[in-house]
């Protein structure tokens, strides 16, 4: 019997571990660079031993313009999801549930804010900032951002929430439940995974954005991924400094992932109980 | 070990006052209490500035912040910056070709001559004819107008020459640095062979880009000889925007010369771009590099470099045996956008990084300093490898300018770099520059 | 709010559209010249030539990335410890910027100074090109956007396993149906809706791509990976034509709005 379990679990693991591999082998690799002298970096044969070269981080942290633009990346980061959040699932909710007119029009409307390209954006929007003093502030960015994260939120959170099935809402209903509680109640708990992988995939998209940020910004919201592509000098790639920029910008997003799939965890419980 | 020595010096110098202090006839203090911002790309000269600063703050009570990016990213935000309703600049670094050109077609940028002119600004010792004529011809405008204006000066300058690897050079072509155009592609040609296929020919800049038309444009000149190309129009056009030439036989070599050496790199040169090139020619995989003149500072650098001290350097070798060797420059410099919020002070912040005093210091980061008499400064000289200094002095002697005075001429260039892969995929030169002529006129007449 | 959002998403699509009729150097001169950046454009042949690389390129990205995403989906929907783990670490791909994806891939599938090719020749397989030929340099980026974004799709199609009542599959699994004929008739099926929802999330986001193409080929060789948003950057910033730019991100908006409206005809018909 518990051989059986095994067997069944084994191609599980050989797929997730194959997967692991060659996801983080290319990481491995740009760490590897961040902690070598450029000689060693791309020496081929490669350098497989090496004593790690830590200037790139502590030049990192000295530097005032980098640990501001992680600062910036943070709250518009935060901003841009908690306002995503906050409007997709009531949002969403609806679209899913009431009688609503002109449902398909939102849905299209929707969809073409969501395939907009970015260089669309720069441009008009630069003007219009710049006259209504949003230039180079968290909010300006964070609000621009919603053409692409809010559908986004909206789309996926009522694809979760036309998962849950009918009985449930009904029999909330009956126990003389309004929208809101409904809402909390039965909804949320239910879609804690998909609103956790939503918000993590949005988060990550704010915090990668590069073109608007560029346009958009000049020094006082200046994010974490102008940063680190700005590691780039006249006649080579900073390729340690990058490297190491690199791998620092993605920590808080890895603590970010870790702390939104507590959510999962918690829903797949409440989940369980509900039974 | 370089790094020491430029403190060194840097402190040594002002001190034994071989550095005349520019403040002669004008007072420096007057915008004391005045902000402006420096918008310029990751470059040495940034780096320059940012050494020289707490002096100059200290010199002018003006207060600088250095808002410096990666280049790409710089072109994106420069262009934005100049086209806000509200300035966001006071100074920029301006490429110094038909981007500033556009530039100034469209209103954008400040004249510097007003400041020049005026002996209250600008201090008696500035010395604007230490700039070699050339340099400055490239951002005077309107082009070919006697009573043009100045609208940058130049901090930095790059001319196109040859690194090659000694020690590729000595196990494969015994020693023999190639004397023409021709032989070189075919030495370039042999390393490959020879190497076994470790060792490219040589390295080019090969993607799909407009981007290398400079150095494309410095090996067109070699070929091109000693006859004038006089701006706008460059060599690409025969003194009128409707006669493009491109079809001759002078062009056609050099394009083909470019082609050549492109054969003999690497199997992925189509995918290669300024920093893939030097990288693989700095970690000593390459036999010969053709480009600009300031990644040389850069191989030297024993810490980054695997051809520290086995670099040689060249000027390009003339297309035929016993001719003479041209090649072609470009340049960055400093601007004022025309929304600058604080102009006389930003020019004097132009003119003190740009003084015969600030400029060997600066220049010393990036061995392309743009004042004549800094390539005879003790100091700057100290900082480079002798070779290199030799050589691009000598090609300055024979460089021309780059520059296209035409709008939208990216679009151009790309159809010239377009041919030369076209050349590189094994077509003729003269089928080649035919289509290339065909289309520039499609281009020309829409 | 969803005003202000068609507010913000209206005026530049309208903006777009007005400039893209005129002649605009993003200078002092603008001429208006009505349809003739469209006429211009339908008439290359380069243009539609872009517009196919574009497509070949979103399809085959979104097919590998739906079938591997759903895969390793499922393969970690049953893992029993070290989930959270493995399910972070996972997305770390995605969390690096596009271009320094671009940067570090150029790099690292360097035919000389490349990790990869120096492991390849390891083995005995000879050295590719990657980014260097034609043949090779569009699939090499399909390969790199795989290794990017697969995570996006393995993240929602794994919240979506883990949202699914467990009942049905117990019931299946205690009448002793094979594993194979739970996931294809009774899982599937749950996930079908999310997975539309995907694949047209996904179809739009590679169609804009942009960093991975234009940081590694620039486009070339040749025009072999030139895309859409490649071909709209260069024309508005590198020839300064921000007229016919705007053009290009117009038909380009009208070709994906018509793939989306065929996906959820697809999408609704099935349903029914």
């Amino acid at each position: 019997m518990r051989l059986q379990r095994i067997l069944t679990l084994l191609p599980a693991y050989v797929v997730a571990l194959a997967a692991m591999a060659v996801t983080l082998f290319p990481i491995a690799w740009i760490l590897s660079i961040s902690l070598k002298t450029k000689r060693d970096a791309f020496a081929i044969p490669p350098v497989w031993t090496f004593a790690p070269v830590w200037r790139n981080y502590l030049a990192l942290w000295d530097n005032d313009a980098f640990r501001g633009a992680v600062f910036n990346s943070c709250v518009v980061t935060v901003l841009g999801v908690v306002l995503a959040t906050l409007i997709a699932v009531p949002a969403a909710y609806a679209l899913n549930r009431l009688r609503l007119r002109g449902k398909r029009l939102i849905a299209a409307w929707l969809l073409l804010a969501y395939m907009l390209p970015e260089f669309l954006f720069i441009i008009p929007i630069y003007v219009l900032y710049q006259a209504i003093g949003l230039y180079d502030t968290h909010l300006g960015l964070a609000l621009i951002y919603q053409v692409h994260v809010l559908p986004f939120a909206i789309w996926m959170l009522r694809s979760f929430f036309a998962e849950v099935p009918v009985e449930l809402e009904e029999a909330a209903r009956i126990d003389g439940c309004g929208h809101l509680a409904v809402l909390i109640r039965v909804y949320l708990p239910m879609t804690l995974p998909g609103l956790a992988a939503t918000a993590i995939l949005n988060a990550i998209w704010i915090w990668n954005e590069l073109a608007i940020a560029l346009g958009l910004t000049f020094k006082n919201a200046q994010t974490i991924t102008v940063a680190v592509t700005s590691f780039r000098g006249y006649a080579s790639i900073d390729w340690g400094p990058m490297t190491a920029a690199s791998i620092v910008a993605i920590l808080p997003m890895i603590l970010f992932a870790l702390v939104a799939q507590r959510w999962i965890v918690k829903g797949l419980t409440l989940g369980a109980v509900k039974g | 070990m370089q790094r020491h020595t430029r403190h060194v010096l840097a402190a040594v110098l002002p001190a034994l006052g071989l550095v005349s202090t520019p403040a002669m006839a004008i007072d420096w203090q007057r915008f004391a209490g005045s902000e402006i911002t420096v918008l310029i790309a990751e470059h040495p000269v940034a780096n320059g500035i940012r050494e020289l600063l707490p002096e100059f703050e200290e010199a002018t009570g003006i207060s600088v912040d250095v808002q410096a990016f990666a280049e790409d990213l710089y072109f994106d935000r420069m262009e934005l910056a100049l086209r806000a309703t509200e300035g966001v600049a006071d100074v920029y670094f301006l490429p110094m070709d038909s981007t500033a050109f556009t530039q100034w077609s469209a209103g954008l940028i400040q004249p510097l001559t007003p400041f020049l002119d005026d002996p209250e600004l600008t201090a008696e010792d500035y010395g604007l004819g230490d700039f070699p004529a050339g340099f400055l011809a490239a951002t005077q405008y309107p082009p070919g107008d006697a009573d043009a204006e100045d609208y940058a000066i130049p901090v930095s300058f790059e001319s196109y020459i040859l690194f090659y690897n000694k020690e590729h050079v000595d196990a494969y072509l015994d020693g023999t640095v190639p004397a023409t155009m021709p032989e070189l592609i075919e030495a370039a040609a042999t390393i490959s062979e020879k190497s076994g296929g470790q060792v490219a020919g040589a390295v080019m800049r090969g993607i799909r880009s407009d981007t290398p038309i400079d150095t494309v444009t410095g090996i067109v000149y070699n070929a091109w000889g000693a006859e004038p190309t006089p701006l706008p129009y460059n060599v690409w056009f025969d003194g009128d925007w409707s006669k493009p030439r491109l079809t001759d036989p002078r062009i056609a070599a050099g394009l083909s010369h470019y082609a050549g050496m492109m054969k003999a790199g690497p199997p992925n040169i189509l995918a290669l771009d300024w920093p893939d090139a030097s990288l693989l020619f700095q970690q000593g995989r390459a036999g010969f590099f053709i480009d600009a003149s300031l990644f040389g500072p850069g191989f030297e650098n024993p810490e980054e470099s695997q051809v520290a001290g086995k670099t040689g350097y060249a000027t390009l070798p003339p297309a035929d045996a016993g001719g003479e060797s041209f090649t072609g420059h470009w340049m960055w410099g400093l601007g004022i956008p025309a929304n600058a919020a604080e102009p006389d002070a930003a020019w004097y912040f132009i003119q003190w990084m740009t003084s015969k005093s600030a400029e060997p210091r600066i220049g010393a980061m990036h061995g392309g300093a743009a004042r004549l008499s800094t390539w005879d400064d003790a100091g700057y000289k100290a900082e480079l490898n002798p070779d290199y200094v030799k050589v691009v002095q000598d090609s300055m002697r024979t460089s021309r300018s780059t520059v296209v005075f035409r709008e939208g001429w990216a679009e151009y260039a790309l159809a010239i770099v377009d041919a030369i892969h076209e050349i590189h995929g094994g077509a003729t030169p003269e089928a080649a520059t035919e289509a290339l002529q065909a289309r520039f006129l499609e281009m020309l007449n829409p | 709010m969803l005003l202000v959002l068609g507010a913000t998403s209206l005026y530049p699509f309208a903006y777009a559209l007005f400039i893209s009729l005129f002649d605009w150097n993003w200078g002092r001169s603008m001429s208006f010249i009505g349809l003739a950046n469209y006429t211009r454009l339908l008439g290359d042949v380069e243009f539609w030539l872009i517009m196919k690389n574009t497509l070949v390129f979103a399809t085959s990205a979104t097919a590998i990335e739906l079938l591997l995403g759903l895969g390793i989906a499922v393969a970690v929907d049953r893992l029993r410890f070290g989930a959270t783990l493995v399910r972070t670490l996972l997305l770390t791909p995605l969390m690096i910027s596009g271009i320094i994806v671009a940067l570090m891939s150029k790099v690292m599938l360097d035919s000389f100074l490349g990790i990869v090719n120096y492991l390849l020749g390891l083995i005995g397989v000879g050295p590719s090109t990657f980014y260097g030929t034609e043949a090779t340099a569009m699939f090499t980026i399909v390969m790199v956007d795989t290794w990017w974004q697969t995570a996006f799709v393995f993240i929602i199609l794994l919240a979506g396993l883990q949202s699914l009542a467990a009942e049905p599959r117990e019931a299946a699994r205690l009448d002793g149906a094979s594993e194979w004929r739970i996931f294809r008739h009774i899982t599937m099926p749950q996930l079908a809706p999310l997975l539309l929802t995907v694949l047209i999330i996904r179809s739009i986001d590679t169609l804009k791509v942009f960093d991975i193409v234009f940081g590694t080929t620039g486009g070339g060789p040749g025009l072999a990976t030139e895309v859409a948003q490649t071909l709209a950057y260069r024309t508005a910033f590198a020839y300064l034509q921000i007229g016919r730019a705007m053009a290009v991100m117009v038909l380009f908006s009208i070709l994906v709005l018509a793939l989306c409206a065929l996906y959820l005809r697809l999408g609704s018909e099935r349903r029914d």
